[in-house]
């Protein structure tokens, strides 16, 4: 555990000195694309510098002298809906007119990470039964409230990517266990991702998801081999996928263009043998690798009769001497997925698809993948940097907003998250007391039917988005069935609240969430309509409303009796919601 | 060598043409006329995913001495006890004796009753393909065996070079439309959401739920006008100019929302029209998905459907832990459920129109890590239905011999029948004309038997 907190110390240390040089930097890449003035970022944006030094530098090509610029609150708006939960009116006015992103990304690196494990524990010891349902609380809490916001979105995505559910019944009871988790994913979501890589890997969690925790070396007397499961999806899915991939994260075509495999089933059983020995922390000392009360929320512990030492090949050829222990194979094993040349692009796609959009260009990918190779000062896997690249490239910040296939579908949960944190929500049991996500949106945290999340990356939905050529990966949980359900969730929250005149609706108990409408009453009165549909306008829609919406929302809302301007706010709350323009963040 | 190679070209050629929006597109009239696939009548097919891949090789098992002896070495610790199977007889398995799962006697006497046949190690393929072949990598093999997203993908598309996602009944379902077939509900309709068989280049495939199609309250508090009708106004007016966006995404929500108002109502109304049925089924997941199944096909005239496809996926096969006892519970829910959904088409009358199958994302290795499989690729299935030449085999029963010439290594096996011959064949009795089945199932002409024969 030492060299842990080593690595983490150092990574801390250059985090810090990296950022003070990369903010000049990436300032530059952010007004070279505005220099045009109005013109679309090209999506063959500046590719970085060939450099005769062995790692790439993140800098792209000179750009033209930038002229100077401040945050724009269309931009502010767009920014803080891609980097949080949802931008509120304070985050939004804090950040518009600031000289650029650099103060609002180095103030989120430094706030204090928000945990899930310790409420949970407080409830428990207040002598609480603890439930999944007290799990989705925390989370929500932490979603809507919590100052680490960049953090708090980089983990959800993270946790969309190393996926462990309490479907899985070996989980269903684990709450502290899942919290315990969740925390690793926070706790690294800005830090680096080889740490996250071997927290994940020996956490008991994941040990059972994929069912890793007390595999044995393979036994030929009794027929038994590795068990492949986590060797399978810990390539597939959390490192370099199953393609070949190039700097820009496209495929790699062989001479008939089919695209190449990244690695073979060979590959996957030599390193199922690797990931043997792993069970459940033992503190006396014995071979023994049964559970015990609170092991749960340490990292699995090798136990070495139980490791297979013969020698093993993964891929591209890795030689895994004979003789290692447990440890010392799956620090060689992580070290060479960590640094496989498809980990940065095939990771950084999938980040920029959960904050930013759908269908990066290429360049957009290895622009990112640059990042995450070396963040400037020879560190790769550095979460943070690869974060501030995400959210400061040209295509975040300056894309052609009237391309048919920019942006992505926002995320279920997110949409709600986002109500809550412009209206101040909570229970007026201090809780936020909603569990059925995966009813409602088919999604909630921690809860994937699969390992392959809610959606895949690659999901189309057939008709003209395939028929495109894109992905839309978040349409996977939006049909027919879960677009009413979820909308008719956004149609309850919209009327759950509390106003001057009391609280509204008719059905409610301590455990209902509440918008606060009081602030905003007066905003709703006819005079000031036309200001709240703008504020709304830029809050939610980030100043992209259509007129013809406009119109609508204000034909309405006058519609409505001018003296019960909660009513007007409750309806026009759900029109904004479950409007196909607010399902779209661009 | 050039030998292959030709044919693997002439294979990618096959492959291309039958997979680009062309080829169904231009097909002249004259040569849609000859291929129209019928309408008339009533059919369905419902499909049973069991996703994360059924391990087949213990839900039926061989119970001869030797044949059992060497499946009990090979499963090692994941082998049944010869005592725990239920014995079945069928009439085709040259003398051989089998036996189900324990768990599964409601199968068992479906197929002892004629009505369940059993479709041997079946899997994707491109090509026939031996144990040399697959080593040697001398045929064309699916992209990405044994991994879960692309062998579901396979199953459903049959197209198991590409990673176009359009599935078998999407193609059928866009064939039936160009035929002039298009009633008002999707004739694709899942219980379990997205999922890429029912998709097709024209046509989209319908989601509901177990208890039905819920309306938006934005809606449903809308019908008796004033404020709550202006409401409803108001939403109809942002999904109409969410269509009308030049956004691709803004345009697709806003067309899931349309479709859902729309066809809420029918089906709702629909359901409503029909009895619910007497049978009572199992009230677990699966149980109340083909009770919902069942009550859609009871609603067919309402509906005005003369073909329906249903989509039924179900989780937890993927059993690398803990199998014994996490796939006895699994396999005893599908006994019932289809048991019970089997009866409730002989209820209604339907029972020789409608066919279930099985479909999973591959078969297991007959070894074990210890207490679990591991993605493996040839599998056995089965089909229900009163339509169904059932107490019968379809195809041979595999090697189950280490080394075996079925085995890839480590008891995966080599399918012998392709998903496509599968499909082709429930395909066909559904309706797809034979000369049709080549469009919807490109590589079927790989294959010498276009039709197993279990319907």
């Amino acid at each position: 555990m030492a060299t842990h907190a080593q690595r983490r110390d150092e990574t801390e240390a250059l985090l810090n000195h990296k950022l003070k040089l990369i903010s000049p930097a990436l300032l530059v890449l952010s007004l070279a694309a505005c220099g045009g003035a109005g013109t679309p970022a090209s999506p063959g944006s500046p590719a970085p510098t060939p450099s005769p030094v062995p790692l790439p530098a993140p800098v792209p090509a000179p750009a033209p002298a930038p002229a100077p610029t401040i945050v724009s609150k269309v931009d502010a708006a767009r920014f803080l809906n891609q980097a949080t939960f949802g931008a509120r009116p304070e985050d939004l006015a804090a950040l518009t007119g600031q000289a650029d992103f650099s103060r609002w990304l180095n103030a989120q690196k430094n706030a204090a990470v928000t945990l899930q494990l310790p409420y949970l524990q407080q409830l428990k010891a207040n002598g609480e039964e603890v439930f999944q349902n007290q799990r989705q609380d925390i989370w929500w809490r932490n979603a809507v409230t919590a100052p680490d916001q960049l953090r708090q979105r980089m983990a959800f995505a993270l946790s969309e990517i190393m996926v462990v559910s309490d479907q899985a019944a070996n989980l269903d009871n684990d709450v502290l266990g899942l919290g315990y988790f969740y925390d690793l994913l926070a706790r690294n979501a800005l830090g680096n991702f080889r740490t996250l890589l071997e927290d994940v890997t020996l956490s008991t969690q994941m040990g059972r998801y994929l069912s890793m925790i007390n595999n044995q070396k393979p036994d030929p007397v009794k027929g038994i081999r590795a068990d492949e499961n986590f060797a399978r999806e810990l390539m597939q899915l959390f490192t370099v996928g199953k393609t070949r991939l190039n700097p820009d994260g496209t495929a790699v075509k062989d001479g008939s263009g089919n695209p190449v495999a990244s690695y073979t089933q060979a590959d996957i059983e030599n390193l199922a043998r690797v990931f043997t020995g792993w069970g459940w922390r033992n503190t006396d000392g014995s071979n023994r690798r049964s559970y015990d009360a609170g092991d749960e929320l340490f990292p699995m512990q090798a136990f070495e009769s139980f490791h297979d030492i013969d020698a093993k090949t993964l891929i591209d050829g890795v030689q895994v001497p004979a003789g290692q222990t447990a440890a010392q194979d799956l620090k060689l094993a992580l070290d060479t997925l960590f640094n496989h040349p498809n980990t940065a692009p095939f990771i950084s796609r999938q980040l920029i698809q959960r904050l930013v959009t759908s269908n990066p260009s290429p360049a957009y990918v290895q622009r990112v993948a640059t990042v995450f190779a070396n963040n400037g000062n020879n560190v790769r896997g550095d979460l943070f940097a690869v974060a501030v690249a995400i959210l400061t490239d040209s295509e975040a910040r300056q894309p052609d907003l009237t391309g048919r296939g920019y942006g992505k579908l926002r995320e279920p949960l997110i949409k709600l998250a986002h109500a809550w944190r412009v209206f101040d929500a909570v229970g007026r049991n201090n809780r936020y007391d909603y569990w059925n996500g995966d009813q409602d949106f088919l999604q909630a945290a921690l809860r994937s039917p699969s390992v392959f999340n809610f959606f895949q990356p690659q999901f189309q939905p057939v008709g003209a988005i395939a028929a495109a050529g894109l992905a839309a990966p978040e349409f996977q949980i939006v049909q027919e069935n879960s677009v009413v359900s979820g909308g008719n969730k956004l149609w309850n929250i919209s009327q759950e609240f509390q106003f001057s005149g009391g609280l509204g609706g008719t059905f409610y108990n301590q455990r209902t969430i509440l918008l606060d409408f009081r602030p905003w009453e007066s905003k709703a009165s006819n005079a000031n309509l036309d200001a709240l549909i703008e504020e709304w306008n830029g809050l939610f829609l980030a100043g992209q409303m259509p007129d013809a919406m406009r119109t609508t929302l204000r034909e309405y809302l006058l519609s409505v009796d001018a003296a019960q301007p909660q009513r007007r706010l409750a309806d026009g709350l759900m029109l904004m919601l479950s409007s196909p323009q607010y399902a779209v963040q661009r | 060598m050039s030998l292959i190679l030709s044919r693997r070209e002439v294979l990618k050629l096959g492959v291309h043409a039958a997979t680009t929006a062309g080829a169904l597109g231009t097909l002249g009239a004259f040569q849609r006329a000859m291929a129209a696939s019928d309408t008339t009548g009533y059919k369905a097919l419902v499909c049973l995913f069991l996703l994360g891949g059924n391990d087949g090789h213990n839900t039926l098992v061989p119970r001869d001495g030797t044949a059992y002896d060497t499946y009990a070495t090979r499963r090692a610790s994941l082998a049944l006890l010869k005592s725990s199977l239920l014995a079945i007889n069928p009439t085709n398995a040259g003398g051989g004796s089998f036996g189900l799962h324990g768990s599964v006697p409601e199968l068992q006497g479906l197929f002892e009753s004629s009505r369940l046949a059993w479709v041997l190690n079946t899997g994707t393929l491109v090509v026939p393909t031996t144990v040399t072949q697959f080593r040697t990598k001398s045929v064309p093999l699916p992209l990405n065996l044994f991994s879960h997203n692309d062998q579901q993908q396979a199953w459903m598309t049959s197209t198991p070079t590409s990673t176009e996602p359009y599935g078998w009944a999407g193609r059928i379902n866009d064939l039936l439309r160009d035929q002039g077939y298009n009633p008002r509900l999707s004739l694709n309709v899942s219980l379990t959401g997205s999922n890429i068989w029912q998709g097709g280049q024209k046509t989209l495939g319908y989601a509901m739920n177990r208890s039905g199609a819920a309306q938006f309250n934005a809606i449903r508090f809308g019908i008796n006008g004033g404020q709550g009708g202006r409401r409803a106004d108001a939403f109809r007016a942002l999904l109409a100019q969410g269509t009308g966006s030049s956004h691709l995404l803004t345009q697709e929500f806003a067309g899931v929302g349309s479709r859902a108002i729309d066809s809420a109502t029918f089906v709702t109304d629909s359901l409503a029209s029909v009895a619910e049925p007497a049978t009572v089924f199992p009230d677990t997941n699966l149980g109340m998905q083909l009770r919902m199944v069942a009550r859609m096909i009871r609603s067919r005239s309402a509906l005005a459907a003369t073909r329906q496809m249903f989509f039924i996926g179900i989780g937890g096969y993927d059993t690398h832990d803990t199998q014994l006892p996490d796939q006895a519970a699994k396999l005893s829910d599908l006994s019932k459920s289809v048991k019970a959904f089997d009866d409730c088409m002989i209820e209604t009358g339907v029972s020789r129109d409608v066919t279930l199958f099985t479909a999973a994302d591959f078969g297991r290795t007959l070894t074990t890590n210890g207490d679990g499989s591991d993605h493996g690729w040839g599998n056995h299935h089965f089909v229900v239905g009163g339509a169904v030449r059932g107490k019968s085999f379809y195809g041979s029963f595999p090697d189950l011999v280490k080394n075996s010439a079925d085995d890839a290594g480590d008891g995966r096996l080599v399918p012998k029948i392709a998903t496509d011959q599968y499909a082709a064949t429930l395909a066909r009795w559904w309706g797809v004309s034979d000369g049709d089945l080549d469009l919807v199932f490109p590589n079927l002409r790989n294959f010498n038997q276009r039709n197993l024969g279990f319907l």
